[in-house]
């Protein structure tokens, strides 16, 4: 592993070195926004700044994390040329007039748990709860549960719903398998499948993360777009190969954020994040999920996005 | 090595060594378990301490949290009353004076959003003291937080799990308090904020100066299981129970703090990052907290260790004190042995005068040694005296014994000189005793012409042989002329034989020779027979051996005689002679002295006496000579005759001194004549009385004038002449005294005259040519 | 030579005489017997046992010791005479003045 590691590193600065050399000429100085605070959500594309993966691939590209600021303000503005997003945020704002492109997806499935305090089996035992949820949940998503509940349902987005939901003050809470359901464990709750609802098992399965670029962008890029996918790719494939290496960039770049963080549950992040995204390494949205995706903004929006615009 | 040898060699070291080493183990096995029981005992008082200050800790944040609390709740009616008034002066008022009294970052009111219309003011307090109230835009979604939402669904006072504040990025959490009016509906939250540090950072401290034991640590966990204090400071707020139990693989913290925020209190012994660790936990009831002073087991043993090894090292120093205390006290509790062994060397050198030293006095048996050993030291310098006084009495007593051995000898003839020499008779004798006292004896005696001899051998040697030899002389020579040879064999037979316990016993020849008929008489009492040399040749003269004197009291000796003709001679001899030996271990033997004796038959006494010696002294040449030799020669001359003329004459000076030469030439006259001693003493008298007479009155005015006396012995006739040259004195004409007178009536001198004429059967005087002559003449009785 | 031996008990005197009392020997003797020749002394023993020779100068002195002795009422006993003496004794008529003890 470590002689591994070694090889690995040499070669990297190799081409970091020889890269550096290229770029030196055409370096074009990008950013990469997360629509959230550093965390092993984003582990290869940390990995692949903090391991010069980008520079190796001719890019100057830093990763800036969540300020408060929207993803796609960020991208809009300019103050950002690639920005994560979830599928459903990204077709919402392609449906608002953004004119955003899926360059790279990197989750296939939905991440998305209700964590009950009673035991449940299905969405339809959420039936007249009050289910807690973060601040900015996906109102697409929240409204086709809305809807598949017959709005005999509340989700209210509440800052610290893991705390609301642990103190006992709410039953449920909806939140990602990523994060929060682990956060929820870390406090002491114990989480089986009797408490579980995962959505992507309840035919709401949206893939999520995703990385957009305005289609301007791309149209005078392409190439900065296909070395950002290649190094962000090989950012996840080091990641999926290397945890303990990926959650040891994270852990660093979370403390330089000033973050709470811990091994424990960016450990747990990385490999739920890499199970999301799927065994096959498919870096790309297929027409299925987008299909999927826009059938929850209703039928005029099939007419206004299509996936070859919308996706490249 | 120096050591282990002066340990060794001194008693005091060993002994005080034995005493260390046996003392410092039984003290450390005591020490040792009462460790043991130490330990048990500091994990006990280190339970109960920890719990001390779980308790302590929970009171002290309860009373923070209390006073925010009651602070926050007693407000409630008086915000009720201001908030109906709609008196928001009052209102900010009122949580300024509660920021005032309590220990709060801020205080805060929120109003129950109405519609879009939010209102929140919050009196914030400066790190300078101060207190700003203001109020939080329409932006700020307050209604979206726990410390809102919580209070308003529950209608429940609330503490937040900590959070960080945006401001200064301090972590906090918040009291929220319902204010609830009358129909039921909460109408306001109003609450304060504490920062964590003023509660967890104070304790952790206290922990660290007030558990009795280092290393002992907090951990605070709060609600929502993140940790508010830790020792790993990385790890407040960062991590959570679960996350570092699970990471750090801890199972056991995670099931107490489980335990504890479900709760519980108490204390158990758990294995906390490798470490066995006392933990003592408690639940904070207002804030749900959990609190664990944790105290690694290691930390008490190695408090423990550090204490025994502290102790371990005083104990030792102490123990090297008293061992060197012991030693000297040893040492000079029995310097008194070294002090002895001193003394008991010097004892053994020969010093007993010097004392043992008794310079201390400890009562105990080492002084008891001393005085006993003192004791010895005197006893043996008496001993030794005593020996050094019996060796001196036994030097004294041998050299007596070397006079008596010079005495003894002494009553044997002396070899070298002619021991009797007449025209009669010749005796020479030699005796040459092998050792200093011998036992060889050989005498002879001249009387009335009668030669009466000895010659023996006692058995053994030494003082016991010579005291025989000794008394056999004397017996001898208490012989008369007419004792004869076996009467003295029997006596001395008798004598020795009577309480003989030594067995002593003595070979003897006695002889008496009659001169005048050479009749010789002897009586051999076991003892090598006589040779006699007669007419050229050498024989044994046959006798009867007997047995030697000494053995059987009452043994009848037989007594042997032999004719002698003038011209013989016989020789007498002890065995030393024959058995004398050579280097070669051969015999000298008979023979050979027969033969010596035949080769020189012609010789005078000595001559032969002195021709055996040589040929003996060749034969037996440097072979040390192993017993006494003696031998006698008697060479018997002539037979005295009657008519035989004898004739003697003795110049004298007209001195009285004179008078005993004169009483010797008679009394050899007398034995030359062999005359009776009654005889001779009557002759010896009246010669004496004639004599006298002269010196006294014949030379008046001289003193050295000559007389002479002139001895003639012819027909058993002595006849004495007196010449003197003096004042003419006819004795004879003088008158007899009467003796018939009473003695006082007679004149005391005049009897010498008297006596001359009683005793002389003839006396005549003459004055012829100026001399005076006295003739006196005696008739001698034949036998 | 003669010696001369001289015990005194009481008013008892035993003079003892050894040896040749010849005419050499007198003056000595003489010297010697002087304190036979005190007052107090009644009884004189003469020992002659051991003497074995005298002349007329040792006759002289014991019949001036009888003397002596018979003049002051005492007695003078001769003891021990040898035949040689005592045929002395005989000759000089001494044996009938004398007591003489064997």
């Amino acid at each position: 592993m470590k002689i591994e590691k070694l090889i690995l590193s040499v070669l990297l600065s190799t081409l970091f070195f020889t890269a550096k050399g290229q770029s030196s000429v055409s370096a074009m100085q990008s950013s990469l926004y997360t629509f959230w605070t550093a965390q092993s959500q984003y582990a290869g594309f940390i990995l692949a700044e903090e391991d010069g993966l980008y520079k190796a691939n001719g890019m100057d590209l830093k990763v800036i994390h969540f300020d408060g600021t929207p993803a796609v303000e960020m991208l809009q503005t300019g103050k950002a040329d690639f920005v994560s997003l979830t599928l459903l945020d990204a077709l919402d704002a392609r449906l608002k007039g953004v004119k955003l492109v899926n360059i790279l997806q990197f989750s296939h499935e939905s991440s998305f748990v209700v964590v009950s305090n009673e035991p449940v089996r299905s969405l339809k035992d959420l039936k007249g709860q009050e289910i807690v949820t973060y601040r900015a949940f996906n109102t697409t998503l929240k409204n086709e549960i809305y809807r598949r509940l017959a709005q005999n349902v509340s989700i209210k987005e509440i800052y610290s719903c893991v705390e609301a939901f642990c103190t006992g003050a709410y039953d449920y809470v909806i939140c990602t398998s990523y994060n929060e359901m682990y956060e929820i464990e870390e406090s002491g709750f114990d989480i089986s499948s009797k408490n579980i609802i995962h959505l992507s098992k309840c035919g709401l399965n949206i893939p999520e993360d995703g990385i957009y670029v305005m289609e301007e962008f791309l149209q005078k890029n392409p190439k900065a777009v296909d070395k950002f996918i290649k190094a962000s790719i090989e950012g996840w494939s080091i990641a999926s190969q290397d945890i303990e290496h990926s959650v040891d960039v994270t852990l660093t770049r979370m403390e330089r954020e000033n973050l709470l963080h811990n091994r424990y549950h960016e450990r747990n992040m990385l490999k739920e994040m890499l199970r999301l995204h799927g065994k096959d390494q498919n870096f790309s949205l297929t027409q299925k999920e987008f299909d999927e995706a826009l059938e929850l903004f209703g039928e005029e929006a099939k007419g206004i996005i299509d996936f070859d615009s919308f996706a490249r | 090595m120096k050591i282990v040898n002066n340990i060794k060699s001194s008693f005091a070291a060993k002994l005080s060594f034995m005493l260390f080493i046996g003392t410092f183990i039984v003290v450390t096995c005591v020490y040792a378990i009462n460790n043991f029981r130490t330990r048990n005992h500091m994990v006990k008082e280190a339970v109960k301490d920890n719990a001390a200050m779980v308790d302590l800790f929970i009171s002290k944040i309860g009373k923070e949290i209390n006073l925010v609390e009651h602070n926050i709740k007693s407000r409630d009616m008086l915000f009720k009353e201001y908030y109906k008034k709609r008196d928001v002066d009052a209102l900010d008022a009122m949580i300024k004076d509660v920021a005032k009294e309590c220990n709060v970052r801020e205080v805060f009111y929120a109003l129950r959003p109405r519609g879009e219309r939010t209102y929140m003011a919050d009196a914030l307090k400066e790190p300078d003291g101060k207190i700003n109230v203001m109020r939080r835009t329409r932006n700020y979604k307050y209604y979206l937080h726990t410390y809102y939402l919580v209070p308003e669904k529950y209608q429940k006072d609330y503490w937040t799990a900590p959070y960080f504040t945006t401001i200064a990025s301090q972590r906090a959490i918040t009291f929220s308090h319902p204010i609830i009016d009358t129909t039921g509906d909460m109408i306001a939250v109003l609450g304060a904020d504490i920062l964590l540090e003023t509660l967890t950072d104070t304790l952790s401290a206290n922990v660290a100066k007030h558990s009795p034991i280092k290393g002992s640590y907090l951990m605070l966990v709060s609600k929502d299981g993140r940790y508010l204090a830790h020792p790993d400071k990385k790890k407040i707020a960062n991590e959570t129970y679960i996350t570092d139990a699970r990471e750090n693989d801890c199972p056991e913290l995670e099931i107490i703090v489980r335990k504890i925020l479900d709760g519980e209190s108490g204390n158990c012994i758990a294995n906390l990052y490798g470490q066995r660790t006392i933990v003592t936990y408690a639940q904070m009831p207002e804030l749900e907290w959990g609190i664990m002073l944790a105290t690694p087991y290691d930390t008490i043993t190695s408090v423990i260790l550090e204490y025994i090894i502290l102790s371990f090292v005083l104990m030792f120093i102490g123990f090297l004190i008293m061992g060197f205390v012991i030693y000297r006290i040893i040492w000079s509790m029995s310097k008194p042995l070294n002090v002895y062994s001193h003394a008991s060397a010097r004892i053994a050198a020969g010093d007993f005068d010097t004392p043992v030293e008794m310079t201390f006095s400890s009562g105990d048996e080492l002084e008891k040694l001393g005085k006993d050993m003192d004791d010895m030291r005197v006893k043996l310098k008496n001993y030794y005296e005593d020996i050094q006084i019996s060796a001196a009495q036994r030097e004294s007593m041998e050299k007596e014994l070397s006079i008596a051995h010079d005495i003894q000898m002494s009553m044997l003839p002396v070899e070298s000189e002619v021991s009797l020499s007449n025209e009669y008779v010749k005796v020479n004798g030699y005796l040459n005793p092998a050792k200093e006292v011998g036992g060889d004896l050989w005498q002879y005696m001249l009387k009335d012409g009668k030669l009466m001899f000895i010659i023996g051998d006692v058995s053994g040697k030494g003082v016991p042989a010579s005291l025989v030899m000794a008394q056999t002389v004397c017996l001898f020579k208490a012989q008369d002329a007419d004792s004869s040879p076996l009467d003295l064999v029997m006596l001395i037979n008798s004598l020795l034989s009577e309480n003989n316990e030594r067995n002593m016993f003595e070979t003897l020849i006695v002889g008496k020779l009659d001169l005048s008929d050479g009749k010789l008489s002897f009586c051999n009492a076991g003892h090598d027979p006589m040779l006699l040399v007669r007419d050229g040749k050498v024989e044994e003269i046959p006798m009867n051996r007997n047995l030697p004197v000494g053995l059987i009291e009452d043994f009848q000796y037989r007594i042997d005689s032999l004719t002698m003709q003038p011209g013989d001679k016989i020789l007498l001899y002890t065995d030393g002679i024959p058995e004398a030996e050579n280097e070669m271990k051969e015999l000298y033997s008979l023979k050979r002295l027969e033969n010596a004796l035949l080769e020189n038959c012609e010789a005078s006494t000595e001559g032969i006496i002195h021709s055996i010696r040589e040929d003996l002294h060749k034969y037996v040449e440097s072979a040390p000579q192993s017993d006494d030799i003696t031998m006698v020669c008697i060479n018997y001359r002539k037979m005295i005759s009657n008519t035989e003329n004898l004739t003697r004459t003795i110049v004298f000076k007209n001195q009285m001194s004179e008078v005993s030469r004169i009483a010797e030439f008679i009394e050899g006259i007398g034995e030359e004549l062999s005359i009776d001693f009654s005889v001779m003493n009557g002759i010896q008298l009246a010669i004496e009385e004639a004599v006298v007479n002269i010196i006294n009155y014949a030379y008046p005015d001289k003193t050295d004038c000559d007389s002479s006396l002139r001895v003639n012995f012819k027909d058993n006739v002595l006849t004495f002449i007196l010449t003197d040259s003096g004042i003419p004195f006819d004795p004879t004409g003088k008158q007899d005294p009467d003796v018939s007178l009473d003695i006082s009536d007679r004149p005391i001198g005049g009897l010498g005259i008297f006596l001359v004429k009683k005793i002389m059967n003839e006396v005549s005087y003459e004055y012829i040519s100026e001399q005076n002559v006295l003739t006196m003449k005696k008739e001698l009785k034949t036998k | 030579m003669a010696t001369t031996k001289i015990v005194i008990e009481g008013n008892k005197a035993t003079l003892v005489l050894e040896g040749r009392l010849d005419t050499p020997s007198a003056p000595q003797v003489e010297q010697d017997i002087k304190p036979l020749y005190g007052d107090g002394l009644e009884t004189l023993l003469i020992d002659c046992s051991a003497m074995k020779y005298i002349s007329s100068s040792g006759i002289r002195i014991i019949i001036s010791l009888y003397k002596f002795f018979s003049k002051k009422g005492g007695e003078v006993i001769v003891k021990g005479l040898t035949p040689e003496v005592k045929e002395v004794f005989d000759m000089t008529g001494l044996l009938d003045i004398f007591k003489i003890e064997d």
